[in-house]
């Protein structure tokens, strides 16, 4: 099915639309937002939150401004960073490399890893140091681009050129 | 700063990732509409995040999709039901209500509850008082019984008393019985006088003696070394009559005197005599 003709679909409340989106998504989507949640309870739960956004406020979105999973991944990233505030809860420690967060998470929380993390694993190896340490944080752990700067001490312009070129590289891994 | 700095800037990434204000974003737009090579970079970072988060997937538990399709399914009944209501995903109970109850308004409901539970008050309320007078009444019924029956009690109690001391005097053995027999005044009266040296104590019995007419007394005398003593006046009772005590009598008589006695005795009306 065509972005467009999905779109059109959810805007007539057709069930059977969103049954597809969410297949077709569901698992990207979760992988966001568990990253930065962690529990699976309350990661199930901004899911579906999620879910009933799409569905309730698809008229919101403006298909000549981007790409259906673009809407789709703001606004759940965003309720999981606010289910994050509202808990209280912290991201997890720094320490952990992308390589055990990716692990730990399919271990601990006994959840099937749909594609193959190992694929992403290592296109974040071809990253530097300090390429990797960004996307991890702000795509893995859920901090916002100012948080991470206040927390590191690094400038805010700093952070996002490094996530730039972090992008850029990983692009070219990614989109063929 | 030329439109590269500006791309590099790290801006079309924040863009992509939700974490611009709607001023910010607009600046984005507006930048992309005049620069082709700012749309395409927004369409290369939105396709390489969306291939990340692709390849990043985790699986949800099944029951997730089920969850989202039965609120789905909830949402579309109620808005065919015309009622306007704001999803709230938290909420996954479902209440299954008759359809009567979900065209009445919110204020309707409540009037309806009011209304039953007015009546419902004001029933208990009738019950309630009713039931209460009449345990009132009870109450003071009890009340008044109990206290008749404390009189009562009471009364028993004095009298099993003194019965319990009598009892105590007759069957001590300190106390010796006197028999006063009558004398020719009158034949047939009698009375006992119980007598306890030791401690002098005087007892009397006196139910044998005829009733006295209005204004006389009778007065219990002692013979102590030949000379009459009194030992108090009486009123003629059914039970022992505790008497001024006497040292070493030798015997006892009772005589009829004006009322309040005599300081002598009057033998002339001497009813009883009897010696120790």
């Amino acid at each position: 099915m065509k972005q467009e003709e999905l779109v059109e679909k959810l805007r007539k409340k057709d069930k059977e639309a969103l049954s597809y989106l969410y297949d077709h998504y569901a698992d990207a989507i979760y992988g966001v937002i568990q990253r930065i949640v962690v529990q699976t309870d309350v990661a199930e739960e901004v899911l579906q939150d999620a879910f009933m956004r799409y569905w309730n406020k698809i008229d919101q979105f403006d298909s000549s401004k981007g790409r259906l999973f673009t809407w789709m991944l703001r606004i759940a990233r965003n309720l999981a960073l606010d289910k994050l505030r509202s808990k209280g809860m912290k991201q997890h420690s720094k320490s952990d490399s992308i390589s055990d967060n990716v692990s730990i998470l399919d271990s601990k929380l006994h959840t099937e890893t749909v594609t193959d993390p190992i694929g992403l694993e290592n296109a974040l190896k071809d990253l530097n140091d300090d390429q990797r340490f960004v996307v991890e944080q702000l795509y893995f752990r859920g901090y916002t681009q100012s948080e991470l700067a206040k927390e590191y001490n690094i400038p805010l312009g700093t952070v996002k050129t490094r996530l730039r070129a972090a992008m850029v590289r990983l692009r070219k891994l990614i989109v063929p | 700063m030329n439109i590269n700095e500006w791309i590099n800037s790290g801006v079309i990434e924040s863009y992509v990732l939700g974490e611009l204000n709607q001023e910010e974003m607009r600046e984005v737009e507006e930048m992309a509409q005049r620069y082709p090579e700012v749309q395409k970079e927004i369409e290369q970072t939105e396709e390489a995040l969306e291939g990340i988060a692709m390849k990043a997937g985790l699986q949800p538990r099944q029951e997730v999709k089920s969850k989202i399709l039965q609120q789905i399914e909830r949402e579309l009944k109620t808005d065919k039901q015309g009622l306007d209501q704001e999803p709230s995903p938290e909420k996954n109970t479902s209440e299954i209500q008759p359809e009567s109850f979900k065209s009445m308004k919110l204020w309707q409901y409540w009037s309806a509850a009011a209304s039953a539970l007015l009546v419902l008050a004001t029933v208990l309320a009738i019950y309630y008082r009713q039931q209460w007078q009449v345990t009132e009444s009870e109450l003071e019924n009890y009340l008044a019984e109990n206290q008749n029956l404390t009189q009562e009690y009471q009364a028993l109690r004095s009298d099993y008393d003194k019965l319990q001391e009598q009892q105590n005097i007759l069957s001590s053995p300190n106390f010796t019985q006197v028999k006063l027999n009558g004398t020719d005044v009158s034949p047939s009266a009698y009375a006992v006088v119980y007598w306890n040296a030791e401690s002098e104590e005087v007892y009397l019995h006196s139910t044998g003696l005829p009733t006295p007419e209005s204004g006389k007394q009778y007065q219990l005398w002692a013979i102590v070394d030949g000379q009459p003593q009194s030992a108090g006046v009486f009123d003629l009772q059914n039970q022992l009559v505790d008497m001024q005590e006497i040292q070493n009598a030798s015997a006892f008589a009772i005589t009829l005197e004006p009322e309040g006695g005599s300081e002598n005795p009057t033998l002339e009306a001497m009813y009883v005599l009897g010696e120790v």
